[in-house]
């Protein structure tokens, strides 16, 4: 069980960090979209709590628009208009903002499920403020085709907010792979 | 959080990012020009022995829009002229290091402004032509891209004068401006009448621009005062035009470059013409000053 929440802060954490050499990232987030559902996979079979299930689909929908961003932004195979890159870039962050919100939910549920209450509220709150801030960023981000070029310091705020609600997220996870750390050796 | 209360926030999110996003598309597909937009070009030049003018051509393009100007055959001109890419200015090769923009072009949301350079280039059949008339007008011709397609342009005018008639017709002294502001200058060594002035293509900025005719240091004409005046105007040493932004800080130098006056005078009882222009090429637009001229040609065109 502590390898299904390792697997997903992993994961995570392989989509955050962007080591590039050029324009290639050496850790390319469609491995990391690999371990989070690989993390969800475990998780759905061991718990069988609903919203793993979801977000496993969630994460292969990231995963396939990381694949994508391979051969757009690294290797500049295809060349998309405006309009479709945007449509991406949106689509994009609205199914990682589910995905997000989903694996909360199954966390919050599992914690509910082992009577580890502090836990289930805290990941019960993350993920209302988690939903409320990442909703209001991607659709203040959806007005970023009509916004002027030089007007770019609320893209910047906005890369601050998710950085930290991602932040947050691998300290949640790790607080879960923790817990199964400690029965782990505890057994 | 119960699973049908999560279902619930889900739906709500997802609902409100894609109608944002949907209206953001469709608000900036209206944005879209039809077609491609050049700048006018306003000039005068002197044909002398060492003939090394360049025009610089600037036009907005729609973002998507990748094709580049490649030559232009101007009407009245027996050759076409060729564009440089790139801008020669002062012994140095104007370029950038940036992949992505390597001509630095002016990138904004939704449109691109480019520019090209021509080395003007006079054949014998047209110098023969200035030599004859004195002068040689051109501003009109079909534009060539860099995809192969060619469309009529309409620049605005050019003017190359010989030496002697140079020498006979001008009356323009010089001229300067900046963001909000142009004045150009105008001498006679003789009194002169005015007696016509073409203000048609002031017309349509009237409302963002103040005109102001000033004659021998003494008498100033308004825009009002102009266009219902049927007299004619005595000039006796000099005069000068004037424009100033209403709204101060306002580039409008694209504004005053669409600005061309036709003028009549009168000397020893003898009708001349002359026009009253700004040579502004386009290039220094930005972003919002882009947007301003699309939409003042929407205003004019659609």
């Amino acid at each position: 069980m502590n390898n299904s929440y390792k697997h997903l802060f992993s994961g995570f954490l392989l989509v955050m960090l962007d080591i590039n050499i050029g324009s290639f990232d050496i850790l390319p987030d469609v491995i990391g979209y690999i371990l989070v559902f690989l993390g969800l996979g475990e998780l759905h079979s061991n718990t069988g709590i609903e919203s793993f299930r979801v977000a496993r689909i969630l994460s292969i929908v990231s995963a396939i628009g990381a694949v994508f961003e391979i051969f757009t932004g690294t290797f500049g195979l295809i060349h998309m208009s405006a309009f479709i890159s945007y449509t991406v870039t949106v689509f994009g962050g609205l199914s990682e903002l589910l995905l997000v919100v989903c694996i909360y939910h199954g966390m919050t549920t599992h914690m509910t499920m082992l009577e580890e209450i502090s836990l289930s509220n805290q990941f019960g709150n993350e993920n209302k403020r988690y939903a409320v801030i990442q909703g209001l960023s991607l659709i203040v981000m959806s007005f970023s085709l009509n916004m002027p070029k030089d007007g770019g310091a609320y893209l910047i705020a906005l890369l601050v907010v998710s950085i930290i609600m991602h932040i947050r997220l691998l300290i949640n996870l790790n607080v879960a792979k923790k817990l199964f750390d400690t029965e782990a050796s505890e057994l | 959080m119960t699973d049908k209360t999560l279902k619930r926030y889900i739906i709500i999110i997802a609902v409100i990012v894609v109608l944002t996003a949907a209206g953001n598309m469709i608000y900036a597909s209206y944005q879209v020009i039809p077609e491609l937009l050049f700048t006018e070009i306003n000039d005068e030049f002197v044909f002398n022995e060492v003939f090394d003018e360049k025009l610089t051509i600037s036009y907005i393009t729609n973002n998507r829009d990748t094709r580049r100007l490649e030559s232009i055959s101007f009407d009245g001109l027996e050759t076409s002229q060729l564009i440089r890419q790139t801008g020669y200015f002062g012994g140095f090769f104007y370029t950038s290091d940036t992949n992505d923009n390597p001509y630095n072009d002016i990138i904004g949301r939704y449109y691109t402004l480019k520019s090209g350079y021509i080395d003007l280039h006079l054949t014998e059949t047209d110098i023969d032509l200035l030599e004859e008339n004195g002068s040689l007008t051109f501003g009109t011709g079909t534009a060539m891209m860099s995809d192969g397609t060619a469309m009529p342009v309409s620049f605005g005018r050019i003017t190359i004068h010989t030496i002697e008639h140079w020498d006979e017709y001008r009356l323009r002294e010089g001229g300067g401006g900046s963001n909000d502001h142009f004045t150009v200058d105008f001498k006679t060594e003789k009194p002169i009448h005015i007696t016509s002035l073409d203000l048609s293509t002031f017309e349509p900025h009237k409302d963002a621009i103040d005109m102001k005719l000033t004659v021998d240091y003494d008498k100033v004409y308004t825009y009002d005062e102009l266009i219902i005046r049927t007299e004619p105007i005595l000039v006796s040493r000099n005069f000068q035009m004037a424009y100033t932004a209403v709204e101060p800080d306002i580039s409008s130098q694209w504004r005053f470059n669409m600005i061309s006056m036709d003028m009549t005078y009168e000397k020893d009882d003898e009708s001349y013409n002359s026009w009253i222009y700004y040579p502004f090429y386009g290039t220094g637009m930005d972003e919002p000053t882009v947007e301003e001229y699309v939409e003042f040609w929407r205003a004019q065109n659609e």
